[in-house]
C-alpha cells in the first residue's frame, strides 16, 4: 500500500520487496532482507557452500536506475575489503579486483547500474541481463545469486 | 499476513493478504476435487482446515495447489533429453540440481546453468514449484537448461 507523501520510489520497493518473487528467494533460503534504510537497501546473498554475502544497494530512483550494489560488511557497517570479497573462479569474477574498486566496488554485472552506465552496449547486446526499468529488486537479487552460485568467501572469512 | 498462491499453468503466483487465524479452505481456490494444497518447497499435502498461522507462523506463506502427484520434467541440455520426475510442490532449483546430476554436468561447469521454457529468453525463478509451469491438465513440462551468457567487456 502507498503511503502519501513517501518518495514514490521508496513506495514501489516496498512493493516489490513484498512480491513472491523476493519473498520465495527468502522462503528458499537464497537470500535475506536486512534493512531497508531509504535510500539504501541491504541484503544477504547466500553461497552454495553456506556462506553469506553481505550487499548494500544505492536504491535511489528505483526503478528507473538499477540498483548499484557493492560488498558490504555487515557487522562492521562499512564496505567489505576487497580481500575478503567472494571468488567464483570464472571469468569475468562477479567482483572483479581489477575493476570494481574504481567503480564504487560495483558488481561486473549488467543488473547493477554502475556496470551498465560504464558498458553502453550491455543493454542492447544481453538484454536477457541487463536491468530495465521493468525490472524488480527481485529480478537483482537472482541474477546476483545465480552469478554467485559456485562462489566462496575466502578461506578464513566466515558468515557477514 | 501475506499468502503467495501458485496453481498450474499459473505463470506467477497470486498474492493476498490474509487473517492469521484464516483457514486455509477459506482462503484458497480450489478447482478440482483431486487438487491438493502443499506447502512450496514441502511434498507433504496441508489440510485445509488447519489456519494461515499454523502452517506459517508469522512469516509470508507460499502454497501451491495443484492435481499432479508427480511432474515429469523433460529437461533438454546440448541437444540431448533427460526426464526428471519431482513432486509439483519442489522448487526450480531442485529440478535445476536433479537435471545436472542426471546429465553428469561437473560442478564447474553447471555454476551458470539456468531454467528456461523453450523458446523464452528469460531464466525461470528457482524458487519457484515446479507445478506453476505446469501446463493445465497435464502432469509433464519442458524445459532446457542452457548456460548463462554473462558480459565479459
Amino acid at each position: 500500500m502507498s503511503e502519501p507523501g513517501i518518495d514514490p520510489c521508496l513506495n514501489r520497493l516496498r512493493r516489490h520487496l513484498e512480491a513472491a518473487d523476493v519473498e520465495s528467494g527468502v522462503a528458499a533460503g537464497l537470500w535475506r532482507i536486512v534493512d531497508l534504510t531509504w535510500p539504501t537497501l541491504t541484503v544477504v546473498i547466500r553461497l552454495d557452500d553456506g556462506g553469506e554475502l553481505g550487499i548494500r544497494l544505492a536504491v535511489d530512483d528505483y526503478p528507473v536506475a538499477a540498483p548499484g550494489g557493492q560488498p558490504w560488511d555487515l557487522a562492521a557497517e562499512a564496505p567489505l575489503p576487497v580481500a575478503r570479497w567472494p571468488v567464483s573462479g570464472r571469468s569475468p569474477e562477479v567482483f572483479r579486483p581489477d575493476w570494481s574498486p574504481g567503480n564504487q566496488n560495483a558488481p561486473y554485472m549488467a543488473c547493477d547500474r554502475t556496470g551498465l552506465a560504464t558498458h553502453g552496449n550491455w543493454a542492447t547486446e544481453h538484454p536477457d541481463r541487463a536491468w530495465n526499468p521493468t525490472r524488480s529488486i527481485g529480478f537483482y537479487l537472482r541474477e546476483m545469486h545465480h552469478a554467485l552460485a559456485a562462489a566462496h568467501l575466502p578461506p578464513g572469512d566466515g558468515d557477514r | 499476513m501475506r499468502i503467495h498462491t501458485y496453481a498450474a499453468d499459473g505463470g506467477g503466483a497470486h498474492t493476498r493478504e490474509v487473517e492469521p487465524g484464516a483457514r486455509l479452505r477459506e482462503v484458497l481456490v480450489i478447482e478440482t476435487d483431486d487438487e491438493l494444497v502443499y506447502r512450496v518447497g514441502d511434498e507433504s499435502e496441508i489440510d485445509l482446515d488447519v489456519t494461515v498461522a499454523e502452517v506459517f507462523g508469522q512469516e509470508p506463506g507460499h502454497l501451491i495447489t495443484h492435481s499432479c502427484r508427480k511432474v515429469a520434467v523433460t529437461v533438454v541440455y546440448a541437444g540431448a533429453e533427460k526426464i526428471v520426475k519431482v513432486h509439483p510442490a519442489v522448487r526450480l532449483r531442485k529440478v535445476r540440481a536433479k537435471a545436472v546430476d542426471e546429465f553428469d554436468i561437473e560442478p564447474a561447469d553447471a555454476a551458470d546453468l539456468a531454467l528456461r521454457l523453450p523458446g523464452r529468453d528469460q531464466d525461470l525463478d528457482l524458487a519457484m514449484p515446479v507445478g506453476a509451469i505446469v501446463p493445465k491438465g497435464t502432469c509433464s513440462v519442458s524445459l532446457d537448461l542452457v548456460h548463462t551468457v554473462r558480459p565479459q567487456g
